[in-house]
């Protein structure tokens, strides 16, 4: 994107598209921060709390579902909302990062014929968004744990660990959705619905103890169920997951974020093809 | 720098195609192509046909032709922003195309958060783009209005900040589609007069513009373009005299 002073960019000599978009995001490092901050000032710009609602908002809805589910909970998940409160912030940030990335990058389209720009720029900017949305959200997380006097410790350090893994999770798939979003115009509106039924296929408002045990071996197969469970076990139980969970996590996202990567670098460029 | 020739050329294609494949059935869903197993069916569209061209450094170059012909594909492949199909590219130096970047705006944020984000959207660095800050406010003329959201702006204003951050960076070749006409008369004049800076200095200009006439008073040289095959290129006096025989024979 930046061109130093008098470099010819030679289209022959251009490396494969998956690992130029690389160079092409780091020389657009700039646009991905100027997005973010974009993305942070306008979803709370007309709103006299400000950056403050960022922390209410999640902690109103947490309080709500507490409110609801409490009762039903409180035998096999005691102090229900410090059970709650770590796995739906985790998966908040997952769902609304990958179902808003695809109607961003349809939005986004208009410009890309017309502005060279590192096509996977506003998908990143939405996840980190997403991810300063999350880090708001730990201050009411911290206050519901004080007030319930629950017991935390150094446990907590392995929790930015789950959040790095279940960001290039949510990365990979924000791609893999755009890719998809890219070729057929219902692919966010179907995304949606899955969405809907994902969440509540993963534990996040009911512990997974009350599933029988047939339905909790499937629940292998749902990678958020790793990535939420992983995330709360800190906050919940003062435990850290152990090593091979991590390394497990880690891998998972990793390879969901190359896989994503892979796919849409691929496709991107066709996009101003479609007149 | 591959060679010598290369290295003169602000701009060089040597066999440039660019083939649009246009889907038959734009509307087809995801619910379709998976439940009626439907794939999609293409027709391949041949916008560009193996061009060669090189414009040298400082050099204006006029492109001028019917509609379908080729020109903004062309813009498009020498900003970089659509891949030749085949051929090769080769552009030196930094190259901004000069597009209203309303597309980038964003009504809630003021002038000059906007601003920033299109800088850096153009490729410029993040102190960079805040760096040019002031000289942008100053050449919209919005005064206070710069910190304030654009929602509040007039479409005079949202315009002429909108033509101030796309010339605030320092291109070598400026590729301009229909954008010339901006704001009121004392705007105009100054959009000129900034054109007239990047020329002094050295830049490469590739306009497109149906505006033949202006086109022939602003270029040296017109490429006059056909089903994406040049079908004159030459002093840009004598092409536009051919191009304007052909429309009224």
């Amino acid at each position: 994107m930046i061109d130093s002073a008098r470099t010819t960019w030679d289209s022959a000599a251009r490396p494969p598209r998956p690992i130029e978009e690389l160079g092409e995001l780091w020389r657009g490092r700039s646009l991905v921060a100027a997005l973010v901050s974009r993305n942070v000032k306008v979803r709370y710009k007309r709103s006299a709390l400000g950056v403050a609602w960022s922390m209410l908002s999640p902690a109103g809805t947490m309080l709500v579902l507490s409110l609801v589910f409490s009762h039903v909970f409180s035998a096999s998940a005691p102090a229900y909302p410090a059970y709650l409160f770590p796995g739906l912030l985790l998966w908040m940030f997952f769902a609304q990062s990958t179902g808003s990335v695809a109607a961003e990058v349809a939005g986004g389209i208009d410009l890309w014929r017309r502005v060279r720009l590192p096509k996977t720029a506003p998908a990143l900017a939405t996840v980190l968004t997403g991810l300063v949305n999350l880090g708001f959200a730990l201050v009411p997380l911290g206050a519901l744990l004080l007030v319930l006097r629950r017991p935390v410790g150094a446990a907590l350090l392995a929790a930015p660990v789950v959040l790095a893994a279940a960001t290039a999770f949510t990365f990979g798939v924000s791609l893999l959705v755009s890719a998809a979003a890219l070729h057929f115009p219902d692919a966010s509106d179907l995304y949606g619905i899955l969405l809907q039924a994902w969440m509540y296929l993963t534990p996040v408002l009911y512990p997974v103890s009350i599933l029988p045990p047939r339905l909790r071996t499937a629940m292998a197969w749902n990678p958020m169920a790793l990535y939420v469970d992983a995330f709360r076990r800190p906050f919940y139980e003062n435990a850290a997951p152990d090593a091979a969970t991590l390394a497990g996590a880690l891998g998972l996202g990793l390879a969901t974020a190359a896989a994503g990567w892979i796919v849409f670098t691929r496709h991107a460029d066709e996009v101003p093809y479609r007149g | 720098m591959a060679d010598g020739a290369a290295a003169a050329d602000a701009i060089r294609l040597d066999g440039v195609s660019v083939v649009y494949r246009v889907p038959l059935d734009p509307g087809l869903s995801l619910k379709e192509a998976v439940v009626r197993r439907r794939t999609r069916r293409f027709v391949e569209h041949l916008a560009l046909d193996g061009l060669d061209l090189a414009v040298a450094r400082g050099e204006s170059l006029g492109i001028i032709g019917a509609n379908g012909a080729g020109k903004t594909t062309l813009l498009r492949v020498v900003a970089r922003v659509l891949a030749p199909t085949s051929g090769r590219l080769r552009v030196t130096g930094r190259v901004a195309p000069l597009i209203d970047l309303l597309g980038a705006f964003h009504p809630e944020l003021t002038g000059r958060e906007n601003a920033y984000v299109a800088g850096t959207l153009l490729g410029l660095g993040g102190r960079e783009s805040a760096a040019r800050l002031p000289e942008i406010a100053a050449f919209a003329d919005i005064g206070a209005f710069v910190d304030a959201p654009l929602r509040t702006y007039s479409s005079g204003m949202i315009l002429r900040l909108a033509f101030s951050v796309a010339t605030s960076v320092d291109a070598d070749v400026l590729v301009i589609d229909e954008a010339l006409g901006v704001g009121d008369a004392a705007f105009q004049r100054k959009c000129e007069a900034r054109l007239g800076e990047f020329r002094t200095r050295g830049a490469t200009f590739l306009l497109v513009s149906h505006d033949v006439l202006r086109l022939r008073g602003l270029c040296e040289r017109i490429l006059w373009l056909e089903r994406g095959r040049p079908r004159a290129l030459g002093p840009a006096a004598d092409v536009v005299d051919r191009y304007l025989a052909s429309l009224n024979p």
